[in-house]
């Protein structure tokens, strides 16, 4: 049992903290979301690799064909890097239905990890490696049209863009990408409080729920004080809460702030350098800037989640913990030979000085960048790295990814845009998913075209792909296509991230909000076609780097 | 201030210089004076703002300021060497032998010290900035927002993710009743004294005419209705029986409603949380049943 008072730094340390990244499910595609806009990049590719989309009138389109049957080849040879499965019995019944056995036979070398991309015998699920199952998806298929070209089935399908778009989520779990640091006086009052409450809770009690008010109040005074007015009344008042009330949900702050815990070992933000400021036309320390939440959302104001998160990280001191955190190590962008601007080196005054929210974060460009170089320095065992790219591109359509917030209806848009996904990807029509895919070659031409130009300025890198331009031209262009007189009603809106994180109808309302406004539907589905024919230029393309 | 509180003080603050810390306690942070007077300064507008003596718009353009000063005190040399004088009279944070002006305290200035005017009045239409009802907005969520706290949960990781198996009409032994049953995967990596909660997110959805509802609903892991199985947690929604608004809402919409999705996470009493499962379709009730 830890002592009480090694307990103490534990404090409040998660309490506040991580608001911000809803932290991975909080500021991101949801991982479905990145999975599967990879995978219908792989499918399209490997339809056009098939002859299944017609290119004979256009010369460009049947070079990109034959493009993408040599990238095929070669990433299907590529190492999945795949650990073992959790567990090898399987409990689900759809599962189980699918497979006609609760233990699939994976095949695997050993080690599991060296099983190629095109030998995955299994679609595997969102949660492979976080989940308890045996990390297959059932509902897996690769769509209407594309089961022609790869129709789905145990050990006969082709599963590499399933696991390219697993891993393509993977920068959502890097939790030590960010860590926050508590200020020992600002730790002090959150200390004091959580042995009050240890104290009177006569464990064991389970877990009391304290309102941030209340949490707010306490770092401010007991210091002073000790637990004693307000203080003392907001904790008690949870505590007898804590036996009689009913919660039907939790508050969506986990992903912004921890609760009490190890905030420093334990709890990351790992969004936070998961956004590309377009908005702002440049960045104190990089070309454009990633988030800086004082000056967020698509008008350079915070809206009341973002402002909420301010107050806390000022009232309790949280700043960047530069010296666990691998964010600045990896994402600050130096010497790189992409001749897109380099970023400014921070030391760990600069990182650590103010407050989190008033610290500019690296930008999704640099993500990017960071996992390209990563995979191109060495393909064999990179493929995990190849995801770097691959989320980005897929933040890069959200438009709150592009303006910089975390707020502005940022979650309740993610999570209407996974309700809304089979049908953004026509996954149950056959014709309209044909059309669509030549529609979406043809645009991964505009891409491809990026690439071939660039190489073409610099005969140096004649297989180096600029994901840094690129990823910042996707990102112009998805702030160009929300951009208007009703921006500030959609996809912005000030009052939907402060009612989502509240759980109840006020917070249901946010997401039918999304799914249900008029016009929404045509400028995602747009959205989604054109990050996914980033990602077959970016794939057909990465496929030149390998022997 | 008690005797108890005064103790506990010392000790934390002992511990906190590195007195009683383990090997692998973090260095704080570099903090000089100015700095420190910045977070002191961004600190009490917080909680002006809180108690509603600063208006959002007032508050940003505060916090602002301080963050440029800072970022000035960074990048110039001459600005950190008068700042070391530490003569900052009238708490501008402009070093005072650059200082023109005797300003109110929290109150943005220019560069040489004298108050900025507003770029438009707080709540003036067509203003950028926070209007009162963000202010508003902002305010409620401090009462609204809830932050767990769970002694228990300090030794317990992040909780695996729990993924959604099936639902369907069953038995409910514990409870001696009938009613849906919801089946997850169960996450297993919790200790014994830490609780653990399921939160599940469900979308259903009917046509003529069309309607489409979300729900959240919350159960302790304790409510599980099979705790004597390693690999499924099956959680309850008895028919019959009063139940809490949103479990009443669930059980009533998984008879009248056709399409049904859901996805489930797992939380901890330290607020630590499983991502997000991805979302299960299932549009009927299991065909075998799902007994718990």
């Amino acid at each position: 049992m830890r002592p009480s008072l090694a307990s103490a730094r534990l404090a409040l340390g998660a309490l506040l903290g991580g608001w911000l990244v809803a932290a991975a499910p909080a500021q991101a595609h949801n991982a479905k979301v990145h999975r599967d806009m990879t995978d219908r990049a792989y499918e399209i590719m490997l339809a056009l690799s098939a002859g299944a989309i017609d290119t004979s009138e256009d010369p460009a389109l049947a070079q990109l064909a034959q493009d993408a049957t040599t990238a095929i080849q070669k990433l299907r040879n590529l190492p999945a890097r795949l650990p073992s499965p959790q567990q090898s019995v399987c409990v689900d019944p759809a599962t189980v239905k699918m497979l006609g056995t609760n233990t699939p036979n994976w095949g695997a070398p050993s080690p599991f990890e060296d099983m190629t991309l095109g030998a995955v015998p299994f679609p595997i699920s969102t949660a492979y490696i976080t989940g308890v199952d045996c990390g297959i998806d059932p509902s897996w298929s690769p769509g209407a049209f594309f089961t022609t070209v790869n129709p789905p089935g145990p050990g006969s399908a082709d599963h590499t863009g399933v696991v390219l778009g697993f891993w393509a989520h993977q920068p959502d779990d890097e939790v030590d990408d960010w860590h926050i640091y508590f200020r020992p006086t600002n730790m002090v009052g959150f200390s004091l409080m959580k042995e009050y409450m240890e104290d009177a809770l006569a464990l064991p009690a389970g877990a009391i729920w304290v309102t941030l008010r209340c949490a707010l109040e306490c770092a401010g005074s007991v210091l002073t004080l000790g637990i004693v007015g307000d203080c003392k009344d907001c904790i008690d008042e949870a505590i007898q809460d804590s036996k009689n009330a009913v919660h039907e949900g939790l508050t969506t702050v986990d992903g912004l702030f921890p609760g009490f815990g190890d905030h420093t070992n334990v709890d990351a933000y790992t969004g936070m350098g998961h956004h590309l400021n377009v908005v702002s036309s440049s960045g104190e320390f990089d070309d454009r800037s990633g988030l800086l939440v004082e000056s967020a959302g698509p008008n350079g104001v915070p809206d009341p989640l973002e402002i909420l998160t301010m107050l806390a990280a000022d009232t309790l001191g949280m700043t960047v913990h530069h010296d666990p955190s691998l964010g600045p190590k990896r994402y600050e962008i130096l010497g790189a030979q992409d001749f897109h601007p380099n970023s400014v080196d921070r030391d760990e005054d600069d990182w650590q000085f103010l407050s989190f929210p008033h610290t500019p974060f690296t930008p999704l460009d640099n993500l990017a960048h960071f996992g390209w170089q990563a995979f191109r320095a060495n393909p064999q065992v990179g493929v995990r790295e190849l995801g770097w790219p691959l989320h980005a591109i897929g933040d890069a359509i959200v438009p709150m990814h592009v303006a910089g917030t975390f707020g502005w209806g940022h979650r309740p848009y993610e999570d209407a845009f996974e309700r809304r996904l089979s049908i953004l990807l026509s996954t149950g029509d056959v014709e309209a998913a044909k059309r669509e895919a030549l529609a979406i070659a043809k645009r991964a031409l505009v891409w491809r075209k990026l690439i071939l130009d660039w190489r073409a300025q610099h005969p140096g890198q004649a297989t180096d792909i600029p994901v840094r331009d690129l990823i910042t031209q996707l990102a112009t262009q998805t702030l160009a296509r929300v951009q208007g007189p009703s921006m500030l009603v959609w996809p912005f809106n000030p009052l939907m991230s402060p009612s989502y994180v509240v759980p109840g109808p006020t917070r249901e309302g946010t997401i039918t909000f999304y799914e249900t406004i008029p016009g929404s539907a045509a400028t995602n589905k747009t959205l989604l076609e054109e990050g996914i024919a980033a990602e077959i230029a970016f794939l057909v393309s990465a496929g030149e780097v390998l022997p | 201030m008690n005797a108890k509180t005064i103790g506990t003080l010392g000790l934390i603050l002992m511990f906190l210089a590195g007195c009683a810390g383990g090997g692998t306690r973090p260095s704080p942070p570099d903090r000089r004076p100015y700095p420190q007077w910045i977070d002191e300064d961004l600190r009490e507008a917080a909680r002006r703002f809180i108690d509603g003596r600063l208006t959002g718009q007032q508050y940003l353009a505060l916090v602002r300021d301080r963050s440029g000063k800072v970022r000035r005190f960074l990048d110039d040399a001459a600005w950190r060497t008068e700042v070391a004088a530490l003569k900052d009279r009238d708490g501008d944070r402009v070093p005072d032998s650059r200082d023109d002006c005797r300003t109110p305290l929290l109150q943005p200035t220019d560069e040489r010290g004298c108050p900025m005017p507003p770029d438009c009045a707080p709540g003036t239409p067509g203003c950028a900035g926070p209007t009162p009802e963000r202010d508003r907005k902002t305010r409620n969520l401090l009462d609204e927002a809830t932050l767990l706290f769970d002694p228990g949960c300090d030794d317990s990781p992040v909780p695996q993710t729990p993924e959604p198996l099936e639902w369907g009409r069953g038995d409910q032994t514990p409870a001696h009743t009938t009613g849906f049953n919801l089946a997850v995967t169960k996450v297993t990596n919790q200790t014994p004294e830490c609780e653990l909660f399921y939160e599940m997110e469900f979308r259903l959805e009917r046509q003529a005419p069309h309607v489409v509802r979300h729900l959240t609903i919350l159960f302790k892991a304790t409510e599980d209705l099979k705790p004597g199985d390693p690999r499924r947690a099956v959680f309850g929604l008895p028919l019959g029986q009063p139940l809490p608004p949103a479990r009443t809402h669930l059980r009533d919409g998984l008879l009248l409603y056709l399409k049904v999705q859901w996805r489930v996470r797992a939380v901890n009493g330290a607020q630590k949380a499983s991502p997000w499962s991805a979302l299960r379709v299932q549009d009927d009730p299991a065909s075998g049943g799902v007994d718990g």
